[in-house]
């Protein structure tokens, strides 16, 4: 006797199996139509082989497998397909699928049947595909395909193979009476299996409650080496798992396959059905179903054609639906209820049970769990049911699966035994098909994540695409259009020039990094003595004859753009510096006026005549200077910027010191009439002594006016050119203007250098981007070798200027002449207007600094753009970038003016 | 060497401490290279409990966008197509308050597919641009149709349809995807149950 073992939990329902074993397995009659699922099984859903109005004959393929795990379906009855369609099948849900309908002709005629003769000696190839080919499943309730889990041998050693005849739950007894009547079938089947999987012992496990089977298969079994074992009965024995823990003391590790632990478990109906499909070639078109429950009045087992609709098997046992309580599938415990009697039997149908209310009564009203522990103890895959249910309930799945929810073989013990009449198995398949829900919805989430960033890429892709082909197209029509705008207008081809000479600068950096290329490539070719020497050779010379090419055309561009705007840009500069001193002279000689003025109310008050006359003749000359000084301002205001310059300057100083010679004439004149007034006032007082003083200080001012009118009819007299530094003072004021002039030639020196410098630094950049080839960092140096180039430009000019400007030799003059009148009030007249200069100078340096800090910004955007490659936002950068880069230069002009101006002034 | 540090213990002390502060300063900075987290993990988490319906109800183009919002403090209850259950998940891994739903309550956990009614279709290739998953296929002036299997119901391309023919069904239950119901709970029977409680043992 072998050795069995136990497994946990388990129950001992009411058997009620002898009510169906009372009689033999009939044939049931042939039905008059067969509805066969497409889907009988796990796994993908069969597909059809034949068409509507199609005859088939009993046993011919209908439907194929479709897939690895898949089974094909075959006609039960010979007949016509009357429909491929969707249509009620036995599932817990009622609902419909897709199957292929089968009109009988009631001749039963059978296809050609082809069995495998000597199966013993045939190779496990041809067994195999036999039992595919005969769409055989697994009977007990699962309805796995056997040629697929007979193939386990090709991945597992297998020593083990189990033949389940428990047939532990009650009222089911098909396996029961199949192997009463076939249990040579059985025996041959199990023979069969042994040859596929090749096992070290073959066991069939059978509950001690079928005598009768177990007698006649150990009958068969004599003689070979199948044993028959015996386990007690206690439901769910026959589970897979649980029976191979009985028999072999093993475990089924969680979430694993028997084949894990080298066992293959297969049940004694598919051992028939193997036996018929090998030793008979027959298809599965065929299984016993018992028909059971006080509602029949025929409790029986019938050999049932596939596909035979319910209601045919229900009239054949004598169905009364008035006693029924309900209608199931199955077995008691994990069977489903049906709903309507138009449903097929199918691969799986091992019993239709039909219980009267006594048997069956309406499940109890659910109570709330009491945590008794019941279904702990009862559970044969020793899980803990209640807290599962707890899970279940919250819709804490996570932790229902820590649980190992889906271990559950849902066999119903735990809610058997379940005081408070819990259905806990349906609270279990609702998680299991949430978390397969969920698990489905994250796969598609994830496809759909995958779809959408794939999608993303393709967008982006194409954008780089039509942005790239919109550059082209740009810069293909923006070069014949910049050439003649450069022609027509000499004016404006500063920058223009500017354009072309980056270009050919661009032009240079590819020709020179081709040069490169090819000096490489030669000397890697001489290196390597290859043939194609001559040919790198003239690429070589090619490429360095497009280099200078190109050279000599920036040679032509530079100097061609330079003069251009340097003349233009000279004169304008000439004309402003003109209007700037005019502009001075003219709050000088303001200046100058109000300080005459000032020195003629001073005189009146201290009385002296003399002093009076002469200082309202200075107030008179200051007038009229004044406006003279206007009118000028007016003239430079109006005239054109090519006013004669060299003649202007000569002509400016003498005009100033006339200018001042009139003020002084003015300022005296003036004296004269406050000294007369002062007179008067003093005669109406009455006051001798004071009038006498008045009358002197009228005789002084008069003669004062009278010196003052003297000197400028000697200045207007004399020629601008020969006016001369008439006093020291002048000679110190000159000195200075040209110490003052020799540090601003300093400093522009310096600042030409640096400029210079900064060039050759951005040139070595240049070179470095170039070699490295990268076309957005050669761009970006180029665009700093250019300002660098025209800051350099514009120091050199400076340079030139301060040089071409001598040592400011009308300024000392007109320093000297300023001081002629007076030098005492042209002295102060000057200090006061260097605070308005320096005021200028202030303003001018602010805008200079602002403009830089424009162009600095504008460069930083032109990088952040072309980092970015954006060339719309590129070009748009380098637009406002020239602008900030003009008006900085205005700027620094401007304030180079002011200063030189102060230095002339000065 | 000894002697100095023996005759020095503060020097000894600090010198020691020097070089423990330099090891495992080097440690810290070896492993921050070597071990650097690229990019925001939180993100990556958040992204893998959205639905990745791309449909942008949350206000957010798509729901790596949304998931980047949430890690920088935007409300988790903004997915609809997720649901209760994605708004929780949400709740449990940011470590906040389960918040109810912005959303009309109809809508929420009612799986949809766009639906094209191929009759009334101009081929006009717009409901095309607008899907975030390519689920729809056809070409100018030909019919249009939706891949159900790709769908992922998110609504866009039901607005820039110019003739209306576009609806949104709700996911049909069938034989494959149906499932158990919850049973009620206590105080109420389990219609679909079988198991012979009491039957067998009477």
């Amino acid at each position: 006797m072998r050795t069995v073992w136990d497994f946990h939990g388990g129950i001992h329902p009411e058997e009620n199996k002898q009510q169906s074993t009372q009689f033999p397995i009939v044939d049931a009659p042939l039905p008059k139509k067969v509805i066969l699922p497409l889907q009988q099984h796990i796994g993908a859903p069969a597909e059809p082989v034949v068409l509507i109005g199609e005859k088939v004959r009993t046993g011919q393929l209908i439907a194929k497998a479709d897939g690895f795990i898949s089974a094909n379906i075959h006609a039960t009855i010979s007949g016509t397909v009357v429909a491929i369609e969707d249509h009620a099948i036995p599932h817990a849900s009622g609902m419909t699928d897709e199957c292929i309908i089968i009109e009988s002709d009631g001749q039963d005629e059978w296809i050609d049947l082809h069995p495998v003769k000597d199966w013993e000696n045939a190779d496990v190839e041809t067994l195999l595909n036999k039992i595919a080919e005969a769409g055989i499943v697994g009977m007990g309730g699962a309805g796995f395909p056997t040629a697929v889990k007979a193939r386990t041998r090709e991945r597992h050693d297998i020593d083990t193979l189990v033949i389940n005849a428990a047939e532990c739950e009650p009222y089911i007894t098909s396996d029961d009476m199949a192997m009463r009547t076939y249990p040579e079938q059985v025996i041959e089947g199990a023979k069969i299996l042994c040859q596929l999987v090749n096992p070290s012992s073959c066991l069939i496990g059978i509950e001690d409650n079928k005598p009768e089977a177990i007698a006649a298969l150990e009958a068969a079994a004599k003689g070979t080496h199948i044993e028959v074992v015996v386990v007690p009965t206690k439901y769910p024995s026959g589970g897979e798992k649980q029976l191979i823990r009985i028999l072999t003391g093993r475990e089924v590790p969680s979430g694993g396959l028997p084949a894990d632990i080298g066992v293959v478990c297969q049940n004694v109906g598919t051992t028939i059905a193997i036996y018929k499909a090998i030793a008979k070639g027959e298809p599965l078109i065929s299984r016993i179903t018992t028909l059971t429950g006080s509602a029949f009045t025929r409790l029986q087992n019938f050999e049932v054609r596939l596909g035979t609709p319910i209601n045919e098997l229900l009239e054949l046992g004598g169905f009364k639906n008035s006693l029924a309580s309900r209608l199931i599938m199955g077995g008691p415990m994990m069977g489903f209820s049906l709903q309507g009697d138009e449903l097929p039997v199918v691969k799986t149908t091992n019993c239709l049970l039909a219980p009267t209310h006594q048997e069956f009564p309406d499940p109890e009203m659910e109570n709330p769990c009491i945590r008794c522990g019941m279904c702990e103890q009862a559970c044969p895959a020793e899980l803990l049911p209640q807290q599962l249910h707890w899970f279940s309930k919250a819709q804490e799945f996570e932790k229902a699966q820590l649980f190992n929810l889906f271990d559950c073989i849902e066999c119903g013990a735990c809610a058997f035994v379940c005081p408070s009449h819990i259905p806990l198995v349906q609270y279990y398949r609702y998680a299991k098909s949430e978390i397969r829900r969920e698990d489905e919805e994250a796969k598609k989430a994830e496809r759909a994540k995958i779809r959408f960033e794939q999608r993303q890429a393709r967008l982006e892709r194409q954008e780089a695409e039509a942005a790239a082909r919109r550059k082209a197209r740009m810069s293909a029509s923006a070069k014949p259009a910049a050439k003649p705008a450069a022609k027509a207008n000499e004016a404006a081809t500063t920058a223009v020039d500017e354009a072309e000479q980056k270009k050919l600068k661009i032009q240079r950096a590819a020709a020179a990094v081709s040069v490169k290329k090819a000096e490489k490539a030669l000397a890697e070719a001489k290196e390597n003595n290859t043939d194609n020497l001559t040919e790198l050779e003239q690429n070589l010379k090619g490429a360095q004859q497009k280099l200078a090419d190109i050279d000599s055309k920036l040679g032509s561009a530079k100097p061609a753009a330079k003069p251009a705007a340097s003349a233009s840009g000279q004169v304008t500069e000439e004309h402003e510096k003109a209007l700037k001193q005019a502009k001075i002279a003219a709050a000088a000689s303001k200046a100058a006026i109000k300080k005459a003025e000032k020195a003629l109310a001073t005189a009146q008050e201290a009385g002296d005549t003399d002093e009076i006359k002469a200082k309202e003749s200075d107030l008179a000359t200051a007038k009229a200077n004044a406006e003279k000084a206007a009118d000028k301002l007016k003239q430079l205001q109006s005239t054109p910027p090519a006013a004669p310059q060299t003649n202007a300057a000569a002509s400016e100083e003498h005009e100033k010191a006339l200018k001042q010679a009139k003020i002084a004439a003015a300022a005296s004149k003036a004296a004269i009439k406050k000294a007369e007034k002062a007179l008067a006032t003093a005669q109406e007082a009455g006051d001798a002594d004071e009038i006498k003083a008045k009358e002197e200080t009228l005789t002084i001012a008069k003669a004062n006016a009278e010196k003052a009118a003297d000197k400028l009819k000697q200045l207007q007299a004399a020629p601008a050119s020969a006016v001369q530094p008439t006093s020291d003072s002048a000679q110190q004021a000159y000195e200075t203007a040209k110490a003052e002039h020799e540090k601003s030639l300093k400093q522009a020196k310096i600042a030409a250098a640096a400029s210079k410098a900064a060039i050759k630094k951005a040139e070595k950049a240049l070179t470095a981007a170039q070699e490295a080839g990268d076309a957005d960092e050669i761009k970006a140096k180029e665009d700093i070798l250019n300002t660098a180039q025209s800051k350099a430009e514009a120091a050199a000019k400076k340079l030139e200027e301060l040089k071409n400007n001598p040592p400011a030799a009308p300024a000392p003059q007109t320093a000297a002449n300023a001081q002629t009148p007076e030098g005492s009030q042209a002295a102060s007249s000057t200090e006061d207007d260097v605070a308005a200069r320096e005021k200028a100078l202030k303003q001018a340096k602010i805008a200079a600094a602002a403009s830089k800090a424009a162009v600095k910004k504008a460069e930083k955007a032109l990088q952040a753009a072309q980092d970015s490659g954006d060339a719309a936002t590129i070009s748009e950068c380098e637009q406002t970038l020239s602008q900030a880069q003009t008006k900085a230069q205005t700027a620094a002009d401007k304030l180079e003016a002011v200063k030189a101006s102060q230095a002339v002034e000065a | 060497m000894t002697e100095f540090f023996l005759n020095h213990p503060v020097l000894a002390a600090v010198i020691g401490l020097l070089a423990l502060a330099a090891a495992f300063g080097a440690m810290l900075g070896y492993a921050s290279i070597k071990f650097k987290v690229e990019g925001n993990p939180i993100v990556e988490q958040i992204d893998n409990l959205l639905p990745q319906t791309q449909c942008g109800q949350c206000g957010h183009p798509g729901c790596r966008p949304y998931a980047e919002a949430i890690a920088n403090g935007d409300d988790i209850n903004k997915c609809p197509p997720g649901g209760e259950s994605t708004m929780e998940a949400l709740a449990e891994l940011m470590g906040r308050d389960p918040m109810p739903l912005d959303a009309d309550p109809e809508d929420i956990g009612v799986k949809k597919v766009a639906y094209i009614r191929e009759d009334e279709c101009i081929g006009c290739t717009k409901c095309i641009q607008a899907c975030p998953v390519d689920a729809i296929i056809g070409a100018t002036k030909l019919m249009h149709t939706v891949i159900e299997k790709e769908c992922t119901g998110c609504d866009l391309c039901v607005e820039p349809c110019p003739v209306d023919c576009i609806d949104m069904l709700p996911v049909e239950t069938t034989i494959k995807t149906w499932s158990w119901a919850l049973p009620e709970g206590p105080n109420a029977r389990f219609k679909g149950q079988v198991i012979a409680t009491d039957g067998g043992q009477a």
